[in-house]
């Protein structure tokens, strides 16, 4: 498979892959319920099955485009992030397992949010898909913090359209957790010094080990987490210069700020967030 | 050639990775990556034909080598400041470097590039241009405290080229003249100093003043007999040379005689050539000299029509490569990303318009791509390191 994989490479990649993880879960199911003995042959095709699953997963990770999608107000660096564009059946928007690559990405990336507005058909997925709802939104509690700024732009995801809204921070010093990035069930950055940092929004970093000395006290505030909402009306964040726009397709990623002319705003669609599972959409009630 | 690795103990422990040249244009193209004018610079092959290849090295490479290679294929591909480095150190080692930067953030990741003769780009990445500016002042340094002294001028660029082949041939003189066991004569014709500007323009000898500052001149000089008289007797105004009775021969008096011997003692030479972009899009460029003398460590900033010569301490020296090394806006883009990874078919806003550019021009040389320099109005080209004539 080339890096980054072609349509049809991904589409003969992705009808095996399910192919192979049907299977695998009827193998599962069969040795659970009726335990054949030792060294049975099912075993063996099941073994077999699971390597196969975890090389195509390594192979999906290496191959999945990496794309240009915004552009840092701070550093001004276009801004690359890996993204399956031909359709929510990849398995980068797998919201429990999204296979995707290490970010490289500018030292003042904070997270990824997006939407997403739907075009055509919803795509049959063996895993839950989030993301998120059908027109752009923010999280003001991060975005009014001093030092914050967001970047909305627009990308095609197979028929559908998509707006990743990147937000930057001027110093990670003063930065707050970060919400879980776009489809995936954590957030996740590569440091300046090249250390991954990981964790699921409301958890603990996992570089962090301060919570342990926290914990051991009888402060009641000790782990009290930050409560994340959401806004679709951009017009103010805009305004305040605190949220940037990029035109659609913008091959320039050019960064504008002015209200005049801003295609996000009160733009139709649902305001729900959507979780995609088998082909249906249904209300998320985990949001962000 | 590329930083050496007895620079520092820090410097050797930046690992070096070898890019051949060939691979970067296919993968920047097939990585969808945005390329801006400054990433024209660098000597890229353009040719398409070897993907395959390139794609082949690059699943070679280790997930964790893979991320630093793809910092350094978007540095490349566009970057926001690039400075060509050299450092010449005593009159034995010749140090060429780049330091691409592609962050505005003048504390952020960049690398050093280099090249050697198989067709590879050598790339080291530093944790920030601080780390370069860190160990140019150590060269200036020198492991010797320098001086303090109060000295500045600013000549324009004829006298500037004037004062330094004076300055080589007060050395040449004092060198035969040691040779010889014959003392020294401060006195130098002028027919001398014209045959030392032919020769330091005719022989591309780093170790002398006039061949180590002619590659980032704008212009190469061209002084007839009356531009190096009117500039020899500007000098002596200003108090740098004398003129004798019969305006045959000059002298350096204190002032430049202080500088001649700190030239002839120098222990360290450091060239920069800075070229970025500026708020409104145009091409510009910085060029600085530091060069440490025996005592003293001193500054020349060389701009279109003059140039400043000081002494300056190390602190200030700090300060001026921090400075060098802070770009000041993101270049303007020479091609945008395919359309197709951007296009959103369902969002129907009209397309941007695209980027402005001046009229190409090709290196005749080398046949690479020129740049425009805005300060100088002249293209330059950067494989050569030289400027094209109008």
């Amino acid at each position: 498979m080339n890096t980054p994989f072609t349509e049809n490479e991904r589409r003969e990649f992705l009808d095996q892959y399910f192919i192979d993880l049907q299977r695998a879960e009827e193998l599962d199911h069969t040795l659970v319920t009726a335990p054949p003995k030792r060294g049975s042959k099912l075993m063996e095709e099941l073994d077999a099955l699971q390597s196969r699953l975890s090389a195509a997963r390594q192979e999906y990770r290496q191959s999945v485009p990496v794309l240009p999608l915004s552009r840092c107000p701070y550093t001004m660096e276009v801004v690359y992030y890996s993204l399956d564009p031909y359709g929510l059946d990849g398995l980068w928007w797998d919201n429990q397992v999204p296979i995707r690559p290490v970010e490289v990405l500018p030292s003042t990336f904070f997270t990824l949010n997006g939407a997403l507005r739907f075009g055509g058909a919803i795509e049959k997925t063996p895993f839950p898909v989030r993301p998120g709802p059908e027109v752009p939104y923010v999280v003001p509690e991060v975005l009014s913090a001093a030092g914050i700024k967001a970047v909305v732009s627009t990308t095609a995801v197979g028929d559908h359209t998509a707006y990743p809204i990147f937000y930057f921070v001027e110093d990670w010093a003063s930065a707050m957790e970060p919400m879980n990035i776009w489809g995936a069930n954590y957030w996740s950055y590569l440091d300046r010094d090249g250390t991954l940092r990981h964790n699921e929004y409301g958890g603990v970093p996992i570089e962090d080990d301060s919570y342990l000395e926290e914990s051991e006290g009888d402060t009641a505030d000790g782990g009290e987490e930050a409560e994340y909402t959401v806004d679709f009306e951009l017009k103010k964040w805009v305004e305040q210069g605190k949220l940037l726009w990029i035109a659609p397709g913008d091959g320039a990623f050019n960064l504008r700020a002015e209200v005049s002319g801003c295609p996000y705003l009160d733009m139709p669609g649902s305001r729900v967030f959507s979780v995609i599972r088998d082909g249906e959409r249904y209300d998320d009630v985990e949001m962000i | 050639m590329m930083v050496e690795k007895n620079m520092n103990d820090a410097e050797t422990e930046v690992r070096e990775y070898l890019v051949p040249k060939a691979v970067v244009a296919p993968l920047q193209g097939s990585f969808n990556m945005v390329r801006n004018r400054l990433g024209e610079v660098f000597d890229v092959p353009q040719a398409q034909g070897n993907a395959a290849q390139a794609m082949q090295w690059w699943q070679k490479q280790s997930p964790e080598d893979q991320l630093t290679l793809r910092f350094i294929l978007t540095g490349l591909a566009s970057p926001a400041l690039v400075n060509n480095i050299a450092i010449l150190r005593g009159d034995t080692a010749l140090i060429e470097t780049t330091l691409v930067q592609q962050s505005l953030r003048p504390d952020d990741p960049c690398f050093l590039l280099g090249e050697d003769t198989g067709g590879n780009f050598k790339v080291r990445k530093l944790p920030s241009p601080e780390t370069m500016a860190g160990t140019l002042l150590m060269y200036l340094d020198a492991g010797v405290e320098p001086g303090v002294a109060d000295f500045k001028f600013e000549v324009n660029l004829n006298e500037f080229i004037v004062l330094l082949a004076t300055i080589d041939l007060q050395r040449r003189s004092n060198t035969l003249s040691l040779l010889e066991h014959e003392e020294a004569s401060p006195q130098l014709k002028l027919a001398d100093v014209q045959k030392s500007i032919a020769d330091g323009l005719q022989y591309p000898d780093p170790r002398w003043l006039i061949p180590f500052v002619l590659p980032i001149l704008p212009a190469k000089p061209n002084l007839d007999w009356n531009a190096i008289w009117q500039a020899v007797y500007s000098l002596s105004t200003r108090g740098i040379v004398k003129i004798s009775d019969d305006k045959t021969t000059v002298t350096l008096s204190e002032p430049g005689a202080l500088l001649a011997s700190e030239m002839e003692r120098r222990m360290t030479m450091i060239r920069i050539a800075s070229f970025g972009y500026d708020q409104q899009g145009k091409a510009g460029s910085t060029t600085t000299f530091l060069i440490r003398g025996e005592s003293l460590v001193w500054y020349m900033d060389v701009g279109a029509a003059s140039a400043v010569v000081a002494a300056i301490d190390l602190d200030k020296a700090g300060e001026l490569l921090m400075e060098l090394f802070k770009p000041s806006a993101a270049p303007p883009l020479a091609q945008a990303a395919p359309a197709a990874q951007v296009a959103a078919p369902k969002a129907a806003a009209p397309r941007a318009a695209p980027v402005a550019q001046q009229p190409a021009r090709v290196c005749p040389d080398c046949g690479q791509p020129a740049t425009w320099v805005e300060q100088y109005k002249r293209w330059y080209c950067y494989r050569c390191k030289k400027y094209l004539n109008p």
